[in-house]
């Protein structure tokens, strides 16, 4: 194996005994990634301190002020970031957790879909998250169906108990349940195909020698199965959080007027209003966040490759 | 001889001397002149009765060769062979313009390029391009409203020639400065800016539920209604679509001073700071009857929608809005009821203007010409649904064209070229749709 | 030996200890909570009347709307950038990811320093950029290199979006391969590339299934970046819809009409897939 010499200026770079095939084969990547993502990156971060002017209104000089202004508590966008927050959670927590549950109870039960279901749960993939946004609407808003089946259900079971006095709020409320439900609806199939590819990668002998010695299902789930598919678990629930964080159609249609998603907020405050020195803030903060998720990240996923699959 | 005249002058009598009578005569004579001059003056200084101009009776010769006429326009247009139209907003839009370039392509042979997309990201392709210095842009004449119009103009996007006044047809549009001639939400336009759809924002009630009497005449009389009809009204997120902001500019109006105190004034936040309490105050009074107070439909079509599934009677919302819910079949026709109150709603003229680097500015001016033409001006009540600039075009649509519930006003030209209209403000409308988010959608 | 052969194992559906009713009922409940949305994307596109009177289904039915989709919108154009894009984005995705996810995948066996992590670090990047902000920072960037409108530019900017899926999908798979292949492969003389090409590839292969999919689905869906960048050149399906249900202006059924464009091609080729993908269960034999 080709390894770079340990001379002083490999030593000063940190490189040395790094193999040389190894830099070259990331090194498309780098470049593009640095062209493509750094370019805007370096654009947005020197946007937001006023060295950089790709759009009217900004600062002429250097200044931090829009971050003090995001920062200071009074800001409406520390609640909006707070909301992005809680909500995304929620909504990758229960689309990641649905996912992988559904692939372990295939894979437990030795369940082969047939080819038309399988694609089925993965419809979601392909549907254009625009008119989804909008039929979510349809299906939540107060005279959709499903407020139409609970009121009918609620006339049932009336004499018993009231379930609702009133049209439940689905959607545009300050829970945001509405975005809740459609992302978990969208990101569903990720966390499915994730984990069903984790899943077809496992050795079948593990199943087949903790199976001889008596487990129970239960066992080899929580015994072989996840602790060999953290790794996608983590990258599932990642893959969800991130992709709703920044979500933008979904929030803007079924979201409140307030509290508002953070994409919400930066389009309102930007697009229409001009105000491009808190998009380009806002969005360095959405990029620090995401930074420090991906380390936390790599470092569980190191501790996990650590202690052995 | 002399001395006769001098006798005769002497006496008491007055006595008019055959130099004095030639004298007296000549005046006179140039006085009739003069008063007959000042009188063919005056018929020609009587303006058109509409408000709108008189064709021009300047020949071809006042011309110099440095400034083109007309004719000298529609030559350059063809040469250029094509022009290249950027506008958006929702399907019957798109039908609209379609129309009028093919028609356009017909009459005049120049090619157009029609691109149905979003102000926001042409603004941004005409800004970039300014900056970077490009001469030929992708755009020869593009669609905005006030915000992205002005962005244009205070980023030296904007052709500054007056263009309005080079185009023909647009003497049939009314002077009156707020119908897009000088300003555009009371950003001065120096005529760059091309009026072509008048918007108009009503209130919408239900007429299988409500009479007209039912419903208030002053715009302000809102809250006594909602009082009365708890959790039937509800009007759009400020920030979510013009029916909200523009019924809430007008409330400003209303509550805070008068038009007067706003129209034409610069902006100046220390009234905003000030004397906007009683707006606020109204508003979250008005929260606690609205339907499922604190919630706020997230755009004029969700506002739409709720009328149309019977959610709620009454709000504030655009005519093509509403027509748009009946022309998709949403909405039965019977039920819409759609009127104007006192003082009225003033609502935008969005239109064209033409870029700094459009390549084919002629063949834009012949276009933009073309589309304030009586003819395609009325595409605009039949397909989208709302107000022509050119009232002309108004008054050739059908009686039954005109008596769509969507249209409120059926004399265009008294209510609004000779009545009471007036503009937004743009900068004490963006003001108030940022203190909204606080002061009403927060509490 | 073909490394194939060893690991092919044929599946028969519905067969096994699996189908009981509450599997059913369990499987049942998803494809019907999936399923209905998408129903009311296809009423939507016939529904021509639907007051408000019949609150489950239009009072009247029709192809009105696809008719006018055909006659007025640049329909042919669309899907054929839609899908080419997406194809071609999927393409370059794997192949610019495929050198790469090896080298993070296999870190534990070869030193491969701290260009590694921070790479791997930077390529989580575009999943936390506002497309937007994205589309804004790209601009000035695109306009030197004359990339304003234009194919290219499209596939290099859906490729940012798309990599980090990729990377997750396809580096999450390398590390689930035993690096004991490798290791035999290399002590009986293969080259690192060999071992990349003929042990690793055909192991890997659900991974980067999953990762193209996941890449030709978000480059078909996607529309800010192709409206800030490629347009008005470059007209892709999900444009044309956002000028129906985007911003503030609402036509649901023909942007269910052209929702369905999307839906129906993207389910088919997903259909083939499937299809190649059934009795090829993909397992690695014991260590």
């Amino acid at each position: 194996m080709t390894q770079i010499k340990s001379t002083s200026i490999s030593r000063l770079l940190g490189i040395e005994r790094v193999s040389w095939f190894n830099l070259i084969l990331l090194l498309p990547l780098t470049i593009f990634l640095t062209v493509m993502v750094g370019y805007p990156l370096v654009i947005a971060i020197f946007s937001s301190i006023g060295l950089a002017h790709p759009v009217p209104g900004l600062p002429d000089y250097f200044t931090i002020e829009s971050y003090q202004a995001f920062f200071n508590p009074e800001n409406p966008a520390l609640k909006c970031l707070w909301f992005t927050i809680w909500v995304t959670t929620i909504t990758a927590t229960l689309s990641t957790i649905s996912g992988i549950s559904m692939a372990l109870y295939l894979k437990l039960r030795d369940i082969d879909l047939p080819v038309i279901i399988s694609f089925i749960l993965k419809l979601p993939l392909f549907t254009p998250y625009l008119v989804i946004a909008f039929i979510f609407w349809v299906l939540l808003y107060p005279a959709g169906y499903v407020v139409n089946i609970m009121m009918f259900f609620q006339q049932l079971i009336a004499d018993y108990i009231v379930l609702f006095e009133r049209k439940p709020i689905l959607v545009n409320d300050q829970f945001g349940i509405a975005i809740i439900l459609c992302g978990t609806w969208m990101r569903f199939p990720y966390a499915f195909i994730i984990a069903q590819n984790q899943l077809a990668m496992i050795d079948p002998s593990y199943e087949e020698a903790a199976r001889n010695l008596g487990a129970s299902r239960f066992t080899v789930l929580w015994k072989i199965f996840l602790p060999l598919i953290k790794f996608g678990l983590l990258s599932a629930a990642l893959l969800n959080f991130l992709a709703l964080f920044i979500a933008f159609s979904i929030p803007f249609v079924l979201g409140a007027s307030w509290p508002q998603f953070l994409s919400v907020f930066i389009y309102v405050n930007a697009k229409d209003r001009g105000d491009w020195l808190t998009g380009y803030t806002t969005a360095v903060v959405y990029l620090v966040i995401a930074f420090a998720i991906g380390i936390c990240y790599t470092r569980a996923l190191a501790r996990s490759q650590t202690n052995g699959n | 001889m002399t001395s006769e005249k001098k006798t005769k002058s002497n006496s008491s009598a007055p006595n008019i001397s055959r130099r004095g009578f030639v004298t007296a005569a000549g005046t006179a004579g140039l006085s009739l002149t003069a008063l007959g001059l000042v009188a063919q003056e005056a018929r020609a200084a009587t303006l058109m009765s509409d408000l709108t101009m008189a064709p021009t009776a300047n020949p071809e010769n006042a011309y110099p060769d440095w400034f083109p006429s007309w004719d000298r326009v529609v030559e350059m247009a063809k040469k250029e062979g094509q022009v290249q139209v950027s506008a958006w907003g929702g399907a019957d839009v798109k039908v609209h313009y379609n129309k009028l370039c093919r028609s356009f392509e017909k009459k005049t042979g120049i090619k157009v390029k029609y691109t149905h997309g979003d102000w926001f990201s042409a603004q941004q392709m005409i800004l970039g391009d300014v900056k970077s210095g490009n001469p030929e842009g992708k755009i020869d004449c593009v669609f905005l409203w006030g915000k992205p119009f002005s962005n244009l103009l205070q980023g030296n996007g904007v052709w500054e020639v007056p263009i309005l006044d080079l185009l023909p047809n647009s003497r049939g549009i009314a002077y009156r400065p707020e119908l897009g001639r000088f300003v555009h939400d009371m950003v001065p336009t120096y005529g760059t800016f091309v009026p072509h759809v008048n918007w108009q924002n009503c209130y919408v009630y239900d007429k299988s539920k409500y009479k007209r009497s039912d419903m208030p005449d002053k715009i302000t009389d809102v809250l006594e209604w909602a009082k009365a009809h708890k959790g039937e009204f509800t009007y759009c997120d400020f920030n979510k679509g013009g029916s909200g902001h523009t019924w809430g500019m007008n409330l400003i109006y209303e509550l805070t001073g008068g038009y007067n105190k706003y129209a034409f004034k610069p902006y100046d936040s220390k009234i905003a700071d000030n004397d906007w309490g009683g707006l606020w105050d109204y508003l979250n009074e008005l929260e606690e009857y609205c339907y499922q107070p604190g919630t706020y439909p997230q755009g004029n079509t969700a506002v739409a929608q709720l009328f149309s599934a019977g959610e709620i009677s009454f709000c504030p919302n655009w005519d093509s809005a509403m027509s748009g819910q009946v022309r998709q079949g949403f909405l039965d026709p019977d039920r819409l009821g759609m009127y104007i109150p006192k003082p009225g709603i003033f609502s935008p003229l969005d239109g064209f203007t033409i870029p700094v680097n459009a390549p084919n500015k002629a063949a834009a001016l012949l276009f933009l010409d073309h589309i304030t033409s009586v003819e395609s001006q009325m595409s605009i009540p039949t397909t989208i649904g709302s107000y022509p600039a050119v009232t002309k075009a108004w008054d050739n649509l059908s009686q039954e064209q005109r008596d769509q519930p969507w249209h409120p006003a059926k004399d265009l030209r008294a209510s609004r070229d000779l009545g009471t209209i007036g503009g937004r403000h743009a900068e004490y409308m963006f003001r108030m749709m940022q203190d909204w988010v606080v002061k009403v959608a927060q509490g | 030996m073909e490394t194939k052969d060893i690991f092919q194992t044929k599946v028969d559906p519905m067969k096994g200890s699996g189908w009981s009713p509450i599997t059913v009922a369990i499987v049942g409940t998803v494809v019907v909570m999936i399923i209905l949305p998408i129903c009311l994307v296809f009423l939507y596109s016939v529904s021509t009347r639907w007051y408000q009177t019949s609150w489950w289904w239009p009072q009247e039915v029709g192809t009105k709307w696809l008719l006018s989709i055909f006659q007025t919108e640049n329909l042919r154009n669309a899907l054929l950038n839609s899908y080419s894009i997406a194809f071609l984005t999927t393409l370059a995705t794997l192949a610019i990811t495929f050198p790469a996810s090896y080298v993070l995948g296999t870190k534990e066996r070869y030193n491969t320093g701290w260009p590694a992590t921070v790479v791997e670090t930077f390529s989580n990047f575009p999943l936390a950029f506002p497309t937007i902000t994205l589309a804004l920072g790209l601009m000035p960037l695109f306009q030197a290199l004359g990339l304003m409108s234009s194919y290219t530019g499209v596939v290099l900017c859906h490729m940012i979006m798309s990599i980090p899926y990729a990377m997750r999908a396809m580096v999450g798979s390398f590390v689930m391969i035993p690096p004991e292949y490798e290791e035999a492969a290399r002590n009986l003389g293969a080259s690192r590339l060999y071992v990349m090409r003929v042990i690793y590839l055909p192991l890997v292969w659900p991974g980067m299934l999953a990762a193209a999919i996941f890449s030709f689905s978000w480059s078909l869906n996607e529309f800010v970046l192709v409206m800030l960048l490629g347009f008005p050149e470059i007209e892709t399906i999900p444009i044309q819809i956002y000028q129906f249900v985007g911003g503030y202006y609402l036509h649901p059924q023909k942007a269910a009409v052209l929702g369905l464009f999307l839906l129906i091609p993207g389910l088919g080729l997903m259909y083939i897939v499937e299809r190649l993908l059934k009795g090829t269960a993909v397992v690695p034999a014991g260590a």
